[in-house]
């Protein structure tokens, strides 16, 4: 087990490295001035841009762009925003709370709904239950993401008035009591994370209808039942163990994709998320946040294919071994 | 002595694609206290599905059974019991081993958890009750170290041991009937002498019926008391061992007992039964196995015979055992 973990992150080490050297080039390559960025709307004297283009350490070669930017990454230092005139550190750290939080509603939504969905089919596939929940999973999964926000915002944030359209906190917050702070946020994170998350529910619901069927094929089912087994001990203790390996996969896949942000819901939503930060640092051209944003998604990619390994580990005797 | 178990008329059929198979059809057999019934067939011949049918161990759907079916055990209709009254009987009273010891253990739990657990389905025992039983079991059937091995997973043993834990495990509720469908086909030959004795010595112990399938004769004179031949989904002849061995009354039967090989008498090849066992979804007319017969007459063709006596105890289903006038031709 040692071993493996150790060999897991020589392997992820290099994995990062490679992300920040392609993240380097593929910003360079991409046409567009990072100082004209800054400037969109006013004109400004060619002296003032080479100022700025010094200042930032454009004016080098690549080659000594490139140490400089692997140096500064090794010691954590991520250089400051071209758009907000503050460390890329401190965007990273004021949006990746908010995404986080989104991130794990929306996975408990995820998984909550789709294995209970997944586990009720898969033990009784072909009934008439299971082919109405195939249509209706297949019909969210095919709705695009920010249309289902939209409607979401339509109908329960404007005719129902029952929650907030955008952000993650009223105007009013600070004047709260902790419980009315915990209830605003709680109220605001309602409809991004069912947005985020229902979409995943209905994959999980079909991967895993799909691994519980499989598992209920298995001659151990046959075993269980000829013991005299009830069929809830059959169904969650025998079949479910089995079909969990497909679940998570899932779950280390999903992780990093969550965390690194939805730029569709939160642009929706107006939550200042990760995916936000990152789709607006991508048009200002502002090198260092696209760069912080990148290696902490690179970070958890990798972190999040870990725990699936090891969690797959601990799920199945039989790898646990070899 | 008394029926224990008392099949009648049992016809399981599912509903596929290919159309209705009926993989059973028209069964009915007798298993005594005490005794060990062989119910010997060709791969497809409805053997295992009658062994599950007995315990509703078939899906539905697509399985289903025929208006008639009866499986009386104890004077209770098995296949009209509610199913929480048959999960009592499951495992408890009626236990079945299987042919795939490898594939019929769940792979992600231990061994000796999955014996406990039969324990504590039907006995109001504490787990480390049940979980001491289950180490006594897996001493019974022969597991070296059995307080170590409780903690193995099924991958970790062999298939002789895997096989010697499902019959733990079957016997963990001291059950009045043993199933046991194959279970030494998928183990190496000498191993498969083990686990054969190691089940005669349980069933005296244990003082236990058992229903034992097999499609080797050979292994069936060693071990049973009566013999029911399966064909095309129902029994062709039925009686004691030594009279099915010894005067065989139906042809499908003869040809069976040729095609075991044997070392005491010297033969250049052994003598199979031309042609295949038919599929379930379309049977032949007539007698099920007149199109590979070689005494094959016209009645045959049309007409399924019924049971014949062919002795105490024995009978037959074929025309050539009808002793009425004319008919023979």
């Amino acid at each position: 087990m040692g071993r493996f973990v150790l060999r897991r992150l020589a392997q992820s080490a290099v994995i990062v490295f490679l992300v920040a050297t392609l993240t380097f080039v593929l910003l360079r390559m991409a046409p567009g001035d990072p100082v004209r960025a800054q400037f969109r709307d006013v004109t400004v004297s060619q002296e003032v841009i080479d100022e700025y283009r010094r200042s930032w350490g454009l004016d080098r070669s690549m080659p000594v762009q490139y140490v400089q930017y692997l140096g500064n990454l090794i010691r954590g230092d991520f250089g400051q925003s071209f758009s907000l005139h503050r460390p890329a550190w401190d965007v990273i750290r004021e949006a990746l709370p908010n995404t986080v939080v989104l991130a794990l509603a929306a996975l408990g939504i995820s998984f909550a709904t789709g294995m209970v969905l997944g586990t009720a089919q898969g033990a009784n596939p072909n009934s008439r239950m299971d082919h109405t929940l195939t249509v209706i999973t297949l019909a969210v999964f095919s709705i695009p993401i920010f249309w289902l926000g939209l409607m979401f915002m339509l109908v329960f944030g404007q005719w129902m008035g029952w929650f907030p359209i955008g952000g993650e906190v009223s105007p009013v917050y600070r004047g709260l009591p902790l419980v009315g702070q915990l209830a605003d946020r709680f109220r605001h994170l309602v409809l991004p994370a069912l947005t985020l998350g229902l979409g995943g529910a209905a994959v999980v619901a079909r991967f895993h209808r799909a691994a519980m069927a499989e598992a209920f094929a298995e001659n151990f089912i046959r075993t269980a039942r000829a013991k005299g087994l009830s069929e809830q001990t059959v169904v969650l203790k025998h079949a479910l163990r089995n079909a969990l390996l497909p679940a998570i996969t899932m779950f280390g896949l999903s992780l990093p994709v969550l965390f690194s942000g939805s730029v569709l819901v939160e642009y929706v939503f107006a939550w200042h998320g990760m995916g936000l930060a990152a789709f607006e640092a991508v048009g200002r051209r502002d090198y260092n946040v696209v760069t912080a944003i990148t290696m902490i998604g690179a970070t958890l990619v990798v972190a999040g294919n870990m725990v699936a390994d090891l969690l797959y580990r601990l799920a199945d005797p039989r790898t646990a071994e070899s | 002595m008394t029926a224990l178990l008392r099949v009648r008329h049992l016809s399981t059929s599912f509903q596929t694609e290919a159309g209705l198979v009926r993989a059973v059809d028209d069964v009915s057999f007798d298993l005594a206290e005490g005794e060990t019934l062989g119910l010997v067939g060709e791969s497809g011949s409805g053997k295992t599905v009658t062994a599950l049918s007995i315990l509703r161990l078939i899906p539905q759907p697509p399985g289903a059974f025929g208006p008639e079916s009866r499986i009386e055990y104890d004077g209770v209709d098995l296949l009209r019991l509610p199913s929480r009254e048959l999960r009592k009987v499951r495992g408890a009273q009626i236990a079945m081993i299987f042919q795939e010891p490898m594939s019929s253990l769940n792979p992600v739990l231990t061994v000796g958890s999955q014996i406990s657990e039969a324990i504590r389905a039907h006995e109001p025992v504490s787990r480390k009750e049940a979980n001491d039983r289950a180490v006594e079991l897996l001493d019974l059937v022969g597991i070296p170290e059995p307080g170590r091995r409780f903690r193995d997973y099924p991958h970790q043993m062999s298939g002789g041991m895997q096989q010697r834990v499902m019959i733990g495990m079957a016997l963990s509720c001291r059950p009045k009937i043993l199933i046991a469908d194959e279970p030494t086909t998928a183990l190496d030959v000498t191993i498969q002498a083990q686990i054969l004795d190691l089940l005669l010595e349980l069933k005296e112990r244990f003082a236990m019926s058992v229903l034992f399938i097999t499609h080797d004769l050979g292994v069936l004179a060693g071990v049973a008391d009566r013999v029911a031949v399966m064909y095309g989904g129902s029994i062709v002849e039925q009686g004691p061992v030594r009279a099915v061995f010894e005067q065989p009354a139906h042809p499908y039967t003869r040809g069976l007992l040729h095609a075991v090989p044997r070392v005491d008498r010297p033969s250049d090849r052994i003598e199979g039964i031309p042609g295949s066992v038919p599929t379930a979804t379309a049977w032949p007319s007539g007698c099920r196995f007149h199109p590979r017969c070689s005494e094959c007459m016209k009645r045959c063709e049309v007409d399924a015979p019924p049971s014949y006596s062919a002795g105490t105890d024995h009978t037959a289903r074929c025309w050539l055992l009808d002793q009425s006038e004319g008919q023979r031709q």
